[in-house]
This record gives structure tokens, C-alpha cells and sequence, in this order.
């Protein structure tokens, strides 16, 4: 020690803090410029005595075993106290600036709702875990609930809807992934017209491409409201679809319904149609997987199906031009692979193909077993991209099919890493002698902060058949494995 | 202000030295990530409540995680207006979805090759830190010392080590409070009949724990709960799982991996305590012994 060294201690009375914290505490405090030795222990005697021994304890000091000393021995005084606040604030976790305290981020719902009593939504996003208790207490404090964490127990969304339902408030999801309300978008979203049509979804990508379809028709949405893929289930039972009827139906700015979902249970369904059906206003029920039937329900079982029939109920028009002009060719394989960021658009490819009898093998990249520590393909592109260039090299894939999802929340420029690895593809197939085929669509529209005119070239350029949607693109590589078997067919009559 | 919380929803264990009596005006001491500690305000008598993997603690509560995320919320956010708990609640839950687990450490045969791979694992462990004042090594190289003078029955230099070692280093728990626990526990596996069987140890061992006794005073209170558990003869979960390691070569590692990671220096410190009271116990034949057999 030199006599120009400062000894600085602070001592705080019974303040308990972690061992590991304040560990890290001493150690972030000595790695600053000039200061020599950092102590933080527990004021007991003996440590006391340590402190002592060691020239880091001034005379008159008489703490407690339970109060914490924090001792700083720098170059100068001021270089010790600065180290001194640094380490106070991090126990208290609060930021001193000169000599101001910084704002305090509100840490619990009650805070928040302190800084802005006018909430009237809370966005939950934590692990699944955490997430129950956090709607707990938003539903608590009467606000709705937008909850895009997945992970959360069957029982807790139960009991959690019950008590929204029992509040009349709406809890979106868990693992809710779209909702626009009022015109604000919450999670992945698109920039939509507003309009008429009020849409109910127990599925994200399937609200997203609805409601550009519906865009795209000139017909737009007054509200989306997502419910969470489970909540048509038997266990949940429609529990917040039923809060959402209530709001949209008293929504002077909704004309039409359209619910969204996978097949619900029958009993769901049920109760679902019945309660669209005394509605009281035009309802389009898109049931995936669902047989088509007009009645007091329209039903379609495809998106593009159930966006025509609720753009045609306020008197527009879904033209699918785009890609129309595409004609099928007989494939060099038979193998039709699909290659999805959005579950539901893969939904719906397996029930168009699975219809037409193609055989094919469609991956939704956005599933847990693809995205386990890894970002979800439509923030992070890059994980399909590996999955294309094996495609290109796999010589049983005669047909790609792939979607692009912009809008809020997505990539900035998600066509770039895919029209990259569909070029490579592409070209190792035709070095192999075969010829890969690519189709798909892109879910967005004009108003999309990613450019939809830029992306769609993007995917040309590379060889990507657009279409106007994804049911679309599907019914290409439909009629492309058609053809397919049918050249096969006539070379084996011609062997035979 | 007083507030009542919510019973546990799902199942939860209670150690078996829960003090009911304590439960109705708590005030908060820490709220950690996965665990609090409550003292009650009329008794001073320490409430540890855990939940995830930190495993039970004398006279507490290990709740299932679910239920823990919500008191850790809840407890938060009565930190900030100062509010005490009634856990009243608890005590009628505990009678339907309450579990009551023994957290006294029984007798176990220590076994030789397990207490030399221990010993050999911590010899590697790296000195948590070069700032003297925050370095549990002073306090974990007296372990040894410590753990010679019980065996070999001096009870004056028992008590002088442990009362040197009372309070002594860094930690929330002190370095050497958590050496003394250790040794406690090593002394509660050896308590078979004939291990330690001599007057002098005897009169060594009832030193230590008097020293123990009258020194609790003079360190933290989140010690003087554990210090005070250890006297009776009972541990914290993990603490039992790493004292139960000297019986199984093959728990060893895992069992010190796992106590690297409670705290800072606490899981080592224990380890350094228990470890080489087990090896002063067999008489250090541990020394020629392979680390794997």
C-alpha cells in the first residue's frame, strides 16, 4: 500500500444478499481503473478481524454479524466511492448517475399498471414455467392477455381461461402468435387494411394468411383475435373463442365472423357452429381438414377457401392471380417435400395433398424438435436454408414446397438466405441431371415493412414458382406429382 | 401490515423440524431466484422455503416449482411495500398435499475409495478467488487441522480451531461455518458404535459442539439456522446427497459437481469439512489408495 491508496466502506445493516451476487459484486468492482482490493463479506468478528489484518477496516466501525461491509481500497478516494456506488447499485439494482438515480423499470404487473393505469392488455412472454403466474396476476388486475409463451401446462390454461372467461376477458393463447386489436398488431403480424371482418384464430400463420388474403380481396379485418391452438379442444373446450364471440359480436365495426382452427373436437365444433349460426351476422367457419358445405355456417376446410367466403360476405372478390399463368410438369422424382416456417400452412398442405393421394413428407421447421435453442425459422431463416440445399442433393425430391411469412415480427429480409439455398439446390440437382422444382407463396402484403414486390423477385430469381397462396402452391405441386404418375404409368404400359 | 399467502397448491415437503408455531407473522429476509428465507418476527427463528432444485433446508419448505414462481411474484412485490406473511395456510395444506421428510442424517459406512476420489477432486478445484479477504482457503485449509484434533481427541485445539473458523470468511454463510458443517456431518456418519469410540474424542466432539453453541451468536443468521440444524443432527438436502456420496465411489463426482454449484464457495467449503473429517476417521488410509477402483 502506498499513502496515496484511499480505503472507502460502506456498511448496510442487515442486508442479506447471495453469496454468488456478492462475489460477482467484488469482482466487477476490482476490475475497475484504480482500484486495488475489493471486500464484501458478512460482518461478523471474525471477518472483521480479517478486514483488520489485511488494512481494509477503519477504526470506529462496529457492525453486526448480519450487516454486509463492502471495503474498497483504491488510488484515490474518488475512485473508491465510485466503486462503492457501483457495487451499492448492484445490490439494490438501481443505476446511479451522476449522482441521479435513474428511473426504476416497473418489475411486477402492479408496478406497471402504476406507471400507466390505462392499460388494458398485458403481453406476457417469459418461459412457460413463469407465464401462469404472470396471467394470474394480469387477469387479477382485470387486463386481457396476450400470452405468446408456449410451454405452459394444459391445466394451467384451463383454469386460467376459466377465470378470463368468468372476468370477461380474453387469454390469448398460451403459445399465441397473432392477434391485431383496434388495428394495433400483437407478435407476428401483417400490415392488413382495416375492414369489416373479424377474425377468431386458433392458429397464427393461419390468421396471417387469411387476413393477406383477405388484403389482398380489399376486404379487411376489424379485429384478429387469437385464442391459442389448444383452446377448440376438448380439455379447453372454446373457453376464450367464446369471450372473443362476445366482444366481436358487440363490435359495431365487425359485419362478419371467421373463426380459424385445425378441426376442433365434434362436441367444440358443435357448440361452435350453433353459437356462429345464432350470430346473428354472416360467419365462416375455416375448419382445416373439413369438409366444405354452405348453410347457416359457411364452412371451408382450407384458408384460401375460408378467406373467399368471407371476402365474397362483404361483397369482394379473392382473385388468385398470381402464379396462375404456371403450367404443371412431370416431376424427375416422385418425392414432393415441403419445407414450412408456418405450422398451419403446413397443416394445410398435408390435407390438400393428403386428398389428392400425393405421397410427400412436409416438415413444419417452426415444431419444437426444430427449434430446440434455436430461434424460430421465421426470425432466424437460416435453419430452412440448410434443410433446401439437402433437398437439392437428395435425388428422391422431385417437388419443393416452401412459404414466406413476412410482416411484423419476421426477418427483415427472409427471401434472401431462401432464395440463396434454392439456387444452390437447384443447381446441384441439374449437376446431378435432375431438374428440382420449387413452389410456394408469400404471406404478406403491400404495407409489409419487408417489401413484397422485392421478396417475391427475390424467390423468381431463383427459380421459386409463386403463387398467390399457399393452398395454391399446393394444387401445382398436386397437379405436378399428377402428371408425374402419369408418365410413369405410360412408360410401364410401353415396357409391358 | 400482515398478509396471508396462499397455501401450496400442489404437493410440497416440509422438514421434519418445521416450527408451526412460527409461521404467523414472517417477515422477509431474501427472495432469491429459487428460494426465500423468512425469519419470523416473535421467535427469530428462520423459515428457508425452496423450490426447483435447490432441495429442503431445516425447518422449511420445498415447494413444487410451480407454486414457488408464484410465491416468488407474490413476495416480491410485498417486499417493496414491507409487509409480513402469515403462512397459516400452510399448516392445514401440509395435511392433505404436505410430505414431511427427515432431514437427520443417519450413520452410513464411509467408504475408503469414495473419500479419496472426494479428496482428490477437491485437491484440482480451482481457488475461487485472488482477493484474499473474499478467498475461502483460509478457511477450508483448516479443515484438515480441525478434523485431526477431534479424531485424535484435543479438545483444546478443537475449540481454538473452531472458534477461529466462527463467522470466518466470505459468504452469506460464512466459509467456515460451512467447514464446521461438514465436519458435523462426517462426525454424524462415523457415530456407529466403535468408530470413534475414545474419551478423548468424545470430550473433543462435545467441544466442538460447544464451541458451535456459543459462537452462533457471533455469525449470520442464515448460519446460526444451519450451524444450529447441524448441532441436532439434521442437514439440508444436498448436504445429505454429498455426506451420502462417502458411501458410493461412483456418486462422488456427481455429488461434487453438484456442490460446485451451491453458492459461491458454500458447496466446497462443506465438502472441504466433511471430507476430511471422513478421511481423520479412517485414519487417513485414504493416501494410498487409488482415485478409481
Amino acid at each position: 500500500m502506498t499513502s496515496t491508496d484511499a480505503l472507502s466502506v460502506r456498511v448496510f445493516p442487515r442486508l442479506y444478499r447471495d453469496s454468488v451476487t456478492l462475489m460477482a459484486l467484488a469482482a466487477a468492482a476490482q476490475k475497475a481503473d484504480g482500484v486495488v482490493r475489493v471486500g464484501a463479506v458478512m460482518a461478523t468478528p471474525a471477518n472483521l478481524a480479517i478486514l483488520t489484518e489485511a488494512g481494509m477496516l477503519p477504526d470506529g466501525l462496529s457492525p453486526a454479524p448480519d450487516d454486509l461491509i463492502i471495503a474498497v481500497r483504491a488510488t484515490d478516494e474518488i475512485v473508491a466511492e465510485h466503486a462503492l456506488d457501483l457495487a451499492e447499485a448492484g445490490l439494490t439494482a438501481q443505476e446511479a448517475i451522476a449522482g441521479e438515480r435513474a428511473r426504476v423499470l416497473p418489475q411486477t404487473v402492479r408496478e406497471g399498471l402504476a406507471v400507466d393505469a390505462g392499460c388494458t392488455i398485458a403481453a406476457v412472454s417469459t418461459p412457460g414455467t413463469y407465464a401462469p403466474v404472470v396471467v394470474e396476476q394480469a387477469l387479477g388486475h382485470g387486463l386481457h392477455v396476450f400470452c405468446f409463451s408456449d410451454n405452459v401446462a394444459l391445466e394451467d390454461e384451463v383454469r386460467l381461461k376459466r377465470v378470463a372467461a368468468g372476468k370477461g376477458l380474453l387469454l390469448m393463447g398460451p403459445d399465441c402468435g397473432t392477434a391485431i386489436l383496434d388495428g394495433v398488431p400483437l407478435g407476428f403480424a401483417n400490415a392488413v387494411q382495416p375492414g369489416p371482418i373479424a377474425m377468431i384464430a386458433a392458429s397464427g400463420t393461419g390468421a396471417q394468411e387469411i387476413s393477406c388474403l383477405l388484403d389482398a380481396a380489399g376486404a379487411g379485418v376489424s379485429q384478429i383475435i387469437g385464442v391459442g391452438g389448444r383452446d377448440l379442444s376438448e380439455d379447453v373446450g372454446g373457453l376464450t373463442t367464446g369471450v372473443a364471440l362476445d366482444l366481436v359480436l358487440a363490435d359495431p365495426g365487425t359485419e362478419v365472423v371467421l373463426v380459424v382452427s385445425k378441426p376442433p373436437s365434434a362436441a367444440v365444433a358443435e357448440r361452435l357452429l350453433a353459437r356462429l349460426a345464432s350470430a346473428g351476422r354472416p360467419a365462416v367457419a375455416c375448419l382445416l381438414g373439413m369438409e366444405d358445405s354452405d348453410g347457416a355456417v359457411t364452412v371451408r376446410g382450407t384458408l384460401e377457401g375460408g378467406a373467399a367466403a368471407a371476402a365474397a360476405a362483404v361483397g369482394r372478390e379473392l382473385v388468385l392471380d398470381i402464379g396462375a399463368a404456371a403450367q404443371p410438369k412431370p416431376l424427375s422424382a416422385a418425392g414432393v417435400l415441403g419445407l414450412y416456417t408456418g405450422g398451419t400452412l403446413a397443416s394445410e398442405a398435408k390435407i390438400i395433398l393428403g386428398r389428392a393421394g400425393v405421397h410427400a413428407e412436409i416438415l413444419d421447421l417452426g415444431d419444437d424438435e426444430y427449434t430446440a435453442g434455436r430461434p424460430h425459422p421465421m426470425i432466424d431463416p437460416s435453419a430452412r436454408a440448410e434443410h433446401v440445399l439437402r433437398a437439392g442433393s437428395n435425388a428422391e425430391v422431385g417437388l419443393l414446397l416452401v412459404d414466406l411469412v413476412i410482416g411484423y415480427g419476421a426477418a427483415p429480409d427472409p427471401a434472401a438466405p431462401l432464395a440463396d439455398a434454392v439456387r444452390e439446390a437447384r443447381q446441384a440437382a441439374e449437376l446431378d441431371g435432375r431438374t428440382l422444382v420449387v413452389a410456394g407463396s408469400v404471406c404478406g402484403t403491400a404495407a409489409d415493412p419487408q417489401g413484397i414486390d422485392g421478396q417475391r423477385a427475390a424467390l423468381r430469381d431463383a427459380g421459386v414458382e409463386l403463387f398467390a397462396s399457399n393452398a395454391a402452391a399446393v394444387r401445382f405441386a398436386v397437379a405436378c406429382a399428377s402428371q408425374t404418375e402419369r408418365v410413369s404409368d405410360d412408360r410401364q404400359e410401353e415396357i409391358q | 401490515m400482515t398478509q396471508g399467502v396462499a397455501a401450496p397448491r400442489h404437493p410440497f415437503r416440509l422438514a421434519h423440524d418445521v416450527d408451526w408455531s412460527a409461521l404467523d407473522r414472517l417477515d422477509i429476509i431474501h427472495v432469491g431466484q429459487h428460494s426465500t428465507l423468512l425469519v419470523s418476527s416473535t421467535t427469530g427463528i428462520l423459515i428457508p422455503v425452496t423450490w426447483a432444485d435447490r432441495g429442503l433446508a431445516p425447518g422449511g419448505f420445498a415447494l413444487d416449482e410451480r407454486d414457488g414462481v408464484r410465491l416468488r411474484a407474490h413476495l416480491v412485490d410485498l417486499q417493496r411495500h414491507r409487509g409480513s406473511l402469515d403462512l397459516g395456510a400452510w399448516r392445514q395444506a401440509a395435511a392433505s398435499r404436505g410430505f414431511v421428510t427427515d432431514l437427520r442424517l443417519p450413520p452410513l459406512p464411509i467408504d475408503a475409495v469414495a473419500t479419496r476420489r472426494a479428496a482428490l477432486l477437491l485437491e484440482a478445484d480451482p481457488r475461487p478467488s485472488s482477493e484474499p479477504t473474499m478467498d475461502p482457503s483460509t478457511q477450508r485449509e483448516l479443515a484438515p487441522a480441525l478434523a485431526a484434533a477431534i479424531v485424535g481427541g484435543d479438545p483444546s485445539r478443537t475449540g481454538a480451531l473452531a472458534r477461529s473458523l466462527i463467522g470466518s470468511g466470505p459468504g452469506a454463510t460464512p466459509a467456515g461455518d460451512d467447514v464446521i458443517v461438514g465436519v458435523l456431518a462426517a462426525l454424524q456418519l462415523a457415530a456407529a458404535p466403535g468408530l470413534l469410540p475414545t474419551r478423548r474424542t468424545r470430550e473433543a466432539r462435545q467441544m466442538l459442539r460447544a464451541v458451535v453453541a456459543d459462537g452462533l451468536p457471533r455469525t449470520t443468521a442464515a448460519s446460526r439456522h444451519q450451524l444450529g440444524a447441524a448441532l441436532s443432527g439434521s442437514f439440508a438436502e444436498r448436504c445429505l446427497h454429498l455426506a451420502g456420496a462417502l458411501a458410493d465411489p461412483d456418486a462422488v463426482e456427481p455429488a461434487y459437481v453438484a456442490a460446485r454449484g451451491w453458492g459461491a464457495t458454500s458447496g466446497i467449503d462443506f465438502m472441504h469439512g466433511l471430507v476430511s473429517t471422513a478421511r481423520a476417521v479412517l485414519g487417513d488410509g485414504t493416501a494410498a489408495l487409488p482415485a478409481t477402483a
